[in-house]
């Protein structure tokens, strides 16, 4: 029997249709789980499924990294893993859609427990989302930037959307926010090569500072602004983009920016406020 | 309740795998196998191997276990039809799906460049491939040029060809593999 080709593009076609099918309109009940380093949850959001590896956990928040069963598309920045599942029994790790969560939204979102990964991959998965070593070559998928794989990135993206938007608002007396995901790309933003780099320079709104250690940008908000609701854009490709809106806090953090990013923020970063 | 009593305690097997089938036929356009009747029995084999572990599950619903099917039947037709003629039999969980994806990559980076790249520039870049891999014999590609000339055209043409392949972020072992599956298309086969 012949073995067709198959396309990236195919695939995502696939996806959006297995993802279709496996919708499931409901109320969502409350769930008593309480977490487990390495364990992964199982939920839904919107009728969809969503599964949560919960890779560290400190204090209130959970540091967890989104799972999907569609290895097919895997980027290079998702790492192949065994997990034994009635879906499948191969996962990706999604570490651009990593980000952290009180535990309380576990609860509240019906999350219960489906399994747990191999010690040994959450050992690698911790130092991976530590940054303390790269996803080993032969567990990490292909691209990122190309159409099929964007369009895979945008619909994971979304159907974790609630997931941020609940830390946001749930953070408590906290001067600090971080804007928990990575999707901003050199490639997305049209920049010119990065001339000398500089590590701060002047906002409309405030200042900018890089920390070149974290690879994050600090946004410091004129005093004048901090308290009211505001809303910040940034510009991928032609289209402003809703990344952060709330309370202007003292400072914001964006995470996992690169230098040439961080360079053109100036004229990629827009506040509206109310 | 129906479709978990026709699954898990009654021998319904055969046309709850017509079922499944048609929708992987139909909406979920599965390639791997063309034929209705073929993929029902194949489907029939997931089904059997996989009831157990469907019917522990607390809910169950058809379109559900069609994404399973669909995601089981597809990692072992992979596995089968695919990666043990390349002898990967013995293969890792996680290698087989790596392995696979960059040979899809390929396929596609192969079909971007056939697409992307002129008649003349495609010679080009195969006497660049031919040189590379086959230093000490000789070049069929750009024949007519001059020596100055090839290595001109192959200078104008580096810069496009780094842009096309940018995004399948290849190593330099695919790479490889890569020029030598397009060598291989394009050499006379009576090489």
């Amino acid at each position: 029997m012949e073995f067709k080709n198959i396309r990236f593009k195919e695939l995502v076609e696939q996806y959006k249709q297995l993802l279709n099918l496996l919708k499931e309109e409901g109320k969502v009940k409350r769930s008593e789980t309480s977490i487990e380093e390495g364990a992964v949850y199982e939920g839904k959001l919107g009728g969809f499924p969503i599964f949560l590896l919960a890779v560290r956990k400190k204090g209130e928040l959970v540091y967890f990294v989104p799972l999907s069963f569609m290895w097919e598309l895997a980027t290079r920045v998702d790492m192949l893993i065994e997990f034994s599942h009635p879906l499948r029994e191969v996962w990706i790790a999604q570490f651009d859609l990593s980000s952290q969560v009180q535990e309380s939204f576990f609860k509240e979102f019906g999350f219960k427990k489906v399994g747990k990964v191999k010690d040994e991959d959450l050992k690698l998965i911790k130092e991976i989302y530590e940054r303390k070593r790269e996803i080993p070559k032969g567990r990490k998928g292909r691209g990122y930037e190309d159409e099929a794989h964007q369009e895979f990135k945008e619909i994971e993206y979304q159907r974790h959307k609630p997931i941020y938007n609940y830390f946001l608002n749930n953070l408590q007396e906290s001067s600090t926010v971080l804007i928990p995901i990575s999707f901003i790309k050199e490639s997305e933003t049209k920049l010119r090569a990065a001339g000398a780099i500089r590590h701060i320079f002047n906002l409309s709104f405030g200042r900018a500072i890089y920390l070149k250690d974290e690879s994050s940008a600090e946004l410091l908000f004129k005093r004048e602004l901090i308290g009211k609701f505001g809303e910040l854009y940034f510009k991928k490709g032609n289209e402003w983009v809703l990344i952060w809106q709330g309370e202007i806090p003292e400072k914001l953090i964006i995470r996992e920016i690169t230098p040439k990013v961080f360079q053109g923020l100036k004229e990629l970063l827009k506040l509206e406020i109310e | 309740m129906e479709f978990r009593k026709a699954l898990c305690e009654e021998e319904e097997i055969y046309e709850i795998a017509q079922a499944v089938a048609k929708v992987l036929f139909k909406k979920i356009k599965f390639q791997f196998i063309e034929d209705l009747d073929d993929l029902t029995s194949e489907v029939a084999v997931i089904l059997l191997e996989k009831r157990e572990l469907f019917c522990s599950l607390k809910e169950l619903r058809f379109s559900y276990v069609v994404a399973a099917v669909r995601n089981h039947l597809f990692d072992k037709y992979i596995r089968k039809n695919y990666l043990d003629e390349k002898n990967l039999d013995e293969i890792e969980e996680p290698v087989f799906a790596n392995n696979y994806i960059e040979e899809i990559a390929t396929k596609e980076a192969i079909e971007k460049l056939k697409r992307e790249l002129t008649e003349k520039e495609m010679e080009t870049f195969l006497y660049f491939l031919f040189s590379t891999f086959y230093k000490k014999e000789e070049n069929p590609f750009l024949s007519n040029k001059s020596r100055d000339a090839k290595y001109k055209a192959w200078s104008r043409l580096k810069p496009k060809v780094a842009e096309i392949l940018k995004e399948f972020d290849f190593t330099g072992e695919e790479m490889k593999k890569l020029g030598e599956a397009l060598l291989s298309e394009y050499l006379p086969k009576s090489r």
